[in-house]
């Protein structure tokens, strides 16, 4: 029986090897890594001295995870930010639709602070209920499900109001609806969310092919730019600053 | 031994982990394919982590960890002491399983055993409890996939450093909950409710868990899935739908270099992206339905006749000592019956909550690792009458100055319900396939029920040390014990030899410290070997590898690498 197990395991560790080997060869290789990231070691385990009965705030969740590094993701201003810089009109006052826009992106990610972590002030009432300090949001919430999802969902929920494909369009200087689909104007509309970056030609080729593919399909240029749209900010790797 | 996963759907085409691994290899190999595309393309198939895990040989199963803060007494239930004939037994004050008395009233305890199954139990499992379905079971049916380990000493009298220690070990850079939730296929990994301040969940790829915290008669399932309640136009709902593959492709594209910085989040978005698509039951009558069954077990667990606990008058003509107690700010209860501390107004609280959620997640296949926190108070709503009057209390876990009397009666029923909830969780996994997932995305990563591939584990973070004047219990962290229920386990087992007297002055007798194990080189079971059997029975890497397992699993067998416990001494 042992023998068994030991002949099991020699195989898949061998793989395992060569495995990690290929992840560090290529750690500094890819053609699109975007960001430096900062990593931080974190002390891990605090002891938040929570009672039986308390409750937590509004969602009624917390997200835990303690790994001894991990990255800084976008707290929930940075969040709020990025998205409203996207799909909020540049300059002029809101009409009803930038309204509903704006009440989207606050409502997904400020109704849920613990998801997106840090500080809030308590005097502006942006905080969970059961935050005592401007210092008890975590500063950098790990990554979660519940976060993944909250983010997706403030991408299509969103861009579901044609106002909000018109404001982006606009804000990355593409025009409006009616403007091609072409790389040109695809690297604009990705560059809204990963300033200063430049796509991969494949990265470019795989948003061209979906629109490509949408406008045949439904002939309608506003459906083609808003899935490209909800591509390029249900990607992951913005919320990385 | 590991049962393999035999291809993996992506995007409508089935693959195989071993083509990805071999054609991996056959790349770096020589070259012939360029081996970063070939990674990022297993990434973005989600066969990266697969493949790491059956290179590692691990396909877990589901671990629920129940944590009973506090530490209530267990000689009651499941700290199990003599377990058979043989076994010695020094008696202590504290240490007693039922009443007795006459005809009509109780006026003595003792230490009183059943035979179930071939071995001897407290006397609770000798009754039957109040089922789900209706009717009642008897409790002993848990003793059937039921495995006690006993006589560990966790070093740590704390309630706080203790709880940290069972559940993450020093030395261990990971929880077994959370390589549990590294392994996973299913879209919310872990989930902890009500653990915060005891909270030790660390993952090794940097899965997050989500710390729910329960409310009392609230909708819990659809609070924790809110987030994923998507609100959008019927019509972008069908546009999304028609493109899915394509826009996950480009998705996928753009994120293809996420996961060198954070594996965790390209999975997190997987997952996150497979719940908004999938949609949800109707969480309103899902939660109607299980909460409500637990909630129902438990209230009529709180005003059942128990034999041999609540089945006559008890105290009538006993002298009102320090056993009488109920909290030391309090004093001695002076109810006439003290039955009629149980009002309808008693409750157990979060309990029926928690198990609800337990059993939704589970059986609906969200989730594959549960950390739950029971109230810290075993009782609340008790009518205490006192010498200085009369008014509601709660009888919290942590009981130092509990006495004997009124601790057998409330933990007695406390545990009633705790072990009616308990069997009602196991039945409910025995009706559903192991191959649940609530998101149809990959093959199921094992054969048989529910229950077979779960492992649950009770315990707190120590057991208590039973003072011999009866007045109370105080941090028995040196006999501390866990139970473990799952249909891979044929029980009962009991592992772990005990000693049969402290020679402790004030906490003597039998109540669970350990002895010499000779199958561990005449060593104690330690908090590494709990790890090590923790990760042994889920099926992952052991954490603590200088520990070893106290079972061995073969298939869906948990096979115990100790006899069965003896008290010795």
């Amino acid at each position: 029986m042992r023998i068994l197990v030991k002949t099991n395991l020699i195989a898949p560790f061998s793989v395992l090897g060569v495995l990690l080997a290929v992840i560090f060869f290529f750690q500094n290789c890819g053609q699109d890594f975007m960001v430096d990231v900062g990593f931080e070691n974190y002390h891990s385990v605090g002891d938040d001295s929570r009672g039986d009965d308390d409750r937590g705030g509004d969602s009624g969740f917390e997200i835990k995870q303690k790994p001894e590094y991990r990255v800084r993701f976008g707290d929930h201003r940075y969040m709020i930010n990025v998205l409203s810089q996207v799909f909020l009109p540049a300059s002029g006052s809101f009409n009803n639709n930038d309204n509903n826009i704006n009440n989207k992106i606050r409502g997904l990610i400020e109704n849920n602070l613990e998801a997106f972590g840090g500080a809030c002030q308590v005097h502006d009432g942006d905080c969970p209920k059961n935050a005592l300090t401007t210092a008890v949001m975590d500063p950098v919430a790990p990554s979660s499900t519940i976060r993944s999802s909250l983010a997706r969902r403030a991408c299509s929920e969103t861009l579901d109001i044609n106002r909000a494909v018109n404001n982006a369009l606009a804000n990355a200087g593409i025009g409006n609806i009616n403007s091609a689909l072409n790389s040109e104007n695809i690297i604009k509309a990705y560059q809204l969310f990963y300033s200063y970056r430049q796509p991969a030609s494949d990265q470019i080729a795989s948003l061209e092919n979906l629109a490509s593919t949408v406008l045949h399909d439904m002939e309608s240029q506003r459906e083609a730019w808003r899935l490209v749209l909800i591509a390029i900010c249900s990607s992951s790797g913005w919320h990385i600053p | 031994m590991h049962e393999r996963k035999e291809g993996s759907i992506v995007r409508g085409k089935q693959k195989n982990r071993r083509d990805f691994l071999a054609l991996l290899s056959a790349a770096a190999a020589t070259t012939a394919i360029n081996p970063f595309d070939l990674f990022v393309k297993g990434m973005q198939g989600g066969l990266f982590a697969e493949a790491l895990a059956e290179a590692a040989g691990i396909s877990p199963r589901r671990f629920v960890l129940i944590h009973n803060h506090g530490a209530p007494p267990r000689w009651v239930f499941d700290n199990f002491l003599k377990t058979q004939n043989s076994d010695a037994f020094v008696a202590n004050t504290m240490v007693k399983t039922s009443f007795s008395g006459s005809a009509n009233n109780y006026t003595n305890m003792n230490y009183k055993l059943t035979e179930q199954r071939g071995i001897l139990v407290p006397h609770l499992w000798s009754t039957n409890v109040p089922s789900g379905s209706g009717g009642n079971k008897p409790l002993a049916n848990l003793l059937d996939n039921m495995m006690v380990v006993r006589g560990i000493d966790t070093g740590n009298a704390a309630h706080v450093g203790s709880a940290m220690l069972v559940s993450r070990p020093a030395g261990t850079d990971a929880t077994v909950g959370g390589l549990v939730a590294d392994t996973t296929h299913l879209p919310l990994p872990a989930v902890s409710m009500n653990v915060s301040d005891v909270q030790t969940y660390l993952s090794r790829r940097g899965i997050s868990t989500v710390d729910h915290n329960t409310r009392n008669n609230s909708n819990n399932i659809n609070i924790l899935l809110r987030p994923f309640q998507q609100d959008i136009s019927p019509s972008l709902k069908a546009t999304k739908q028609a493109f899915d593959g394509l826009l996950n492709e480009a998705v996928n594209s753009l994120d293809r270099s996420v996961a060198k910085y954070s594996s965790g989040l390209k999975i997190d978005s997987d997952n996150a992206n497979r719940l908004l698509k999938n949609g949800f039951e109707d969480l309103g009558s899902s939660w109607n339905q299980i909460f409500g069954k637990y909630r129902n077990i438990i209230s009529q667990a709180l005003t059942a006749t128990i034999p041999g606990i609540n089945d006559r008058r008890i105290g009538v003509g006993q002298n009102r000592n320090g056993q009488y107690r109920f909290r030391n700010n309090i004093g001695n209860v002076t109810n006439n019956d003290l039955r009629s501390m149980i009002t309808s107004g008693t409750s157990i609280v979060r309990m029926a909550e928690n198990f609800a959620m337990t059993e939704f997640l589970l059986t609906r296949g969200y989730t594959s690792f549960i950390n739950f926190r029971l109230d810290g108070q075993v009782l609340r709503g008790l009518r205490v009458e006192t010498s200085n009057g009369n008014s509601t209390q709660s009888l919290r876990n942590d009981q130092h100055d509990t006495g004997a009397v009124v601790g057998l009666l409330a933990n007695s029923i406390f545990y009633y319900a705790l072990g009616a909830c308990l069997l009602e969780l196991t039945e409910s996994l025995k009706t559903v396939p192991a191959s649940v997932s609530a998101i149809p995305f990959r093959n199921p990563p094992s054969q048989g029920t529910l229950f077979e591939d779960t492992i649950i584990q009770y315990g707190s973070e120590f057991n208590r040390s039973p003072r011999q004047n009866g007045t109370g219990s105080d941090h028995g962290y040196y006999g501390t014990s866990f139970s473990f229920f799952s249909g891979s386990i044929k029980g009962p087992l009991v592992l772990g030899d005990l000693a049969a007297d402290t020679g402790h002055s004030n906490y003597s007798g039998t109540w669970g410290v350990g002895a010499p194990n000779p199958e561990l080189n005449n060593r104690y079971i330690g908090l590494g070997n709990l790890a090590a059997t923790q990760a042994t029975l889920v099926r992952v890497d052991n954490p603590s590898p200088n520990n070893s397992s106290v079972v061995r699993v073969d298939g869906n067998l948990v096979t115990p690498l100790l006899r069965q416990g003896k008290v010795v001494g």
